[in-house]
């Protein structure tokens, strides 16, 4: 039975959760923190991610078909406002993951960030190849 | 950088952001459990003479259906200066009980237990944890009239996190889970991680031996105690020294069983459990000659039950967002003390569907724009 639903149910989760462990698994492998470093650092990335996360989830509340000027207007406030939030969030993140790891690792944090944006769109890229 | 500062002033606007508040989510619980029936037989008597009561009770069966809750009432952050975080939770728990006894001798009992309770835990983001649970709950048989009783259990402990793949723990907690009103000291100790394969001994709760079988499911082969101490009603003349309308109906059962929990997502979790009840105690105690008792109740009848089977199936539902948690071992650890000591002192286990377990780095096959659009800009497609 326990099987049986294995298969109506969607495994493992959503697939952004899926692709949200990816990126850490990533990190986690590029960074190669200490026990130490580990302890810190984590409860302070979760939180900025969660952060990242809520703001855009709110951004995508916008209509994206606009009837009015006004509702143009809008969406390109929310969008100002979500890029705002992003840089806020960002420098005060920085600032406090500095505490938490030796700055090498923040700029290396940086590079395994982008590179698993980097590894998505290959993925992309071949998936549109085929 | 001032150039900066002034095109994105530094508003509050960060925080107005809406993330979840709390690492726990509110999370609902049931399992049924069920053993089948057994002769009280002689060759299996333990103590005093049972004779005259065992041939009125005849014949024992036992099941069980449990609900229970638990939420987060409050939830603090604190960051310290050298970027350490810890926290403290607050979570309000309740749960509710059906234990039905079945004898050939007597009417059917349907004894309810039903808790509202309080534990406090606090993890300093270093290597310790401290834990305090109170569980005040009620005690009736709701096929007869008889009394109600007010009884609580509680736990309190430390926990230390020596490293990801090893904690112990020590404590005290007043427990009924074996059977009988039971102070005992609390201490457990964990060889491997709990996103991984782990080996728990937690005495008086459980030994658990607990593997990933794939990215949703863990194993765990385990032994237990599962037991409680029940109000019924004396209408069948169990006892009949003392004018008792009430009288108290104490069981447990060491079970070894093998445990599949099936996490379907963050929000569903299931099980199914089957095993082996090794000991199997049925006690009886007089309300009124243990009224003064402040530690383990005197029983009248203590009788061991032969060996058998036993079936326990259940699931656990987490609702809404939650902080994410990902390598976060000391709040892995917290939510394993949480699940550990259970809402109600039924020692039943939610699981931890709420630990990512271990994720290997594997490239994605099957992604589509649409689940990764906002993870990209359109700089980085230049």
């Amino acid at each position: 039975m326990l099987f049986a639903l294995l298969k109506v149910f969607p495994q493992g989760g959503t697939k952004r959760e899926k692709i949200e462990a990816l990126r850490v698994a990533f990190i986690t492998q590029k960074l190669n923190l200490t026990a130490d470093e580990s302890q810190k650092f984590w409860p302070v990335y979760n939180e900025y991610q969660d952060k990242i996360k809520a703001s855009r989830q709110e951004f995508k509340k916008q209509p994206t078909i606009f009837l009015t000027d006004k509702e143009a207007q809008d969406y390109l406030d929310a969008e100002l406002l979500l890029k705002q939030r992003e840089f806020s969030l960002y420098k005060e993140y920085y600032d406090k993951i500095k505490k938490t790891i030796p700055i090498i690792k923040v700029a290396e944090l940086r590079q395994a960030e982008e590179g698993f944006k980097k590894e998505l769109l290959k993925q992309l890229q071949g998936k549109s190849n085929d | 950088m001032m150039v900066t500062l002034t095109v994105f002033p530094q508003t509050d606007s960060t925080k107005k952001i809406k993330a979840p508040k709390h690492y726990f989510t509110p999370t609902i619980f049931s399992d049924y459990y069920v053993t089948p029936q057994k002769d009280l037989d002689e060759k299996y008597r333990k103590g005093t003479d049972n004779a005259a009561i065992r041939n009125h009770l005849k014949n024992y069966q036992y099941s069980q259906l449990v609900g229970g809750f638990y939420f987060p009432l409050i939830t603090k952050d604190y960051t310290h200066a050298n970027g350490r975080t810890s926290n403290f939770h607050l979570l309000g728990t309740g749960s509710y009980m059906m234990a039905m006894p079945r004898f050939g001798g007597t009417s059917n009992h349907n004894l309810l237990k039903a808790s509202i309770g309080i534990r406090g835990i606090y993890n300093s983001g270093k290597k310790g944890i401290w834990f305090v649970d109170a569980t005040p709950f009620m005690s009736t048989d709701l096929s007869a009239q008889s009394k109600t009783t007010y009884r609580w259990a509680s736990t309190v402990l430390y926990d230390h996190l020596v490293s990801n793949y090893f904690s112990f723990r020590v404590g005290f907690t007043r427990t009924f889970i074996l059977g009988n009103r039971k102070y005992l000291p609390y201490l457990g100790v964990r060889i491997g991680r709990l996103d991984k394969i782990y080996v728990s001994i937690q005495f008086p709760r459980n030994v658990t031996f607990s593997f990933p079988m794939g990215k949703n499911l863990r194993g765990s082969i385990y032994f237990k105690p599962m037991g409680g101490v029940f109000n019924m009603a004396n209408n069948d003349s169990i006892y009949t020294k003392t004018n008792d309308k009430t009288i108290l109906y104490g069981r447990y059962e060491l079970i070894t069983g093998f445990r599949l929990d099936a996490n379907f997502n963050k929000h569903i979790s299931i099980f199914a459990s089957a095993g082996f009840t090794g000991v199997k105690y049925l006690s009886f105690y007089s309300d009124t000659e243990n009224k003064n008792n402040t530690f383990d109740f005197k029983n009248f009848y203590n009788e061991k039950i032969s060996r058998g089977v036993f079936l326990n199936v259940g699931f656990t539902l987490r609702i809404g967002r939650a902080k994410s948690i990902y390598n976060n071992y000391n709040l892995y650890e917290t939510f394993n003390v949480n699940s550990t000591i259970d809402a109600g002192d039924n020692n039943t286990y939610t699981g931890d569907g709420n630990i990512p377990n271990a994720t290997k780095n594997k490239a994605k096959n099957n992604l589509k724009i649409k689940d990764v659009q906002d993870l990209i800009e359109a700089q980085d497609l230049y």
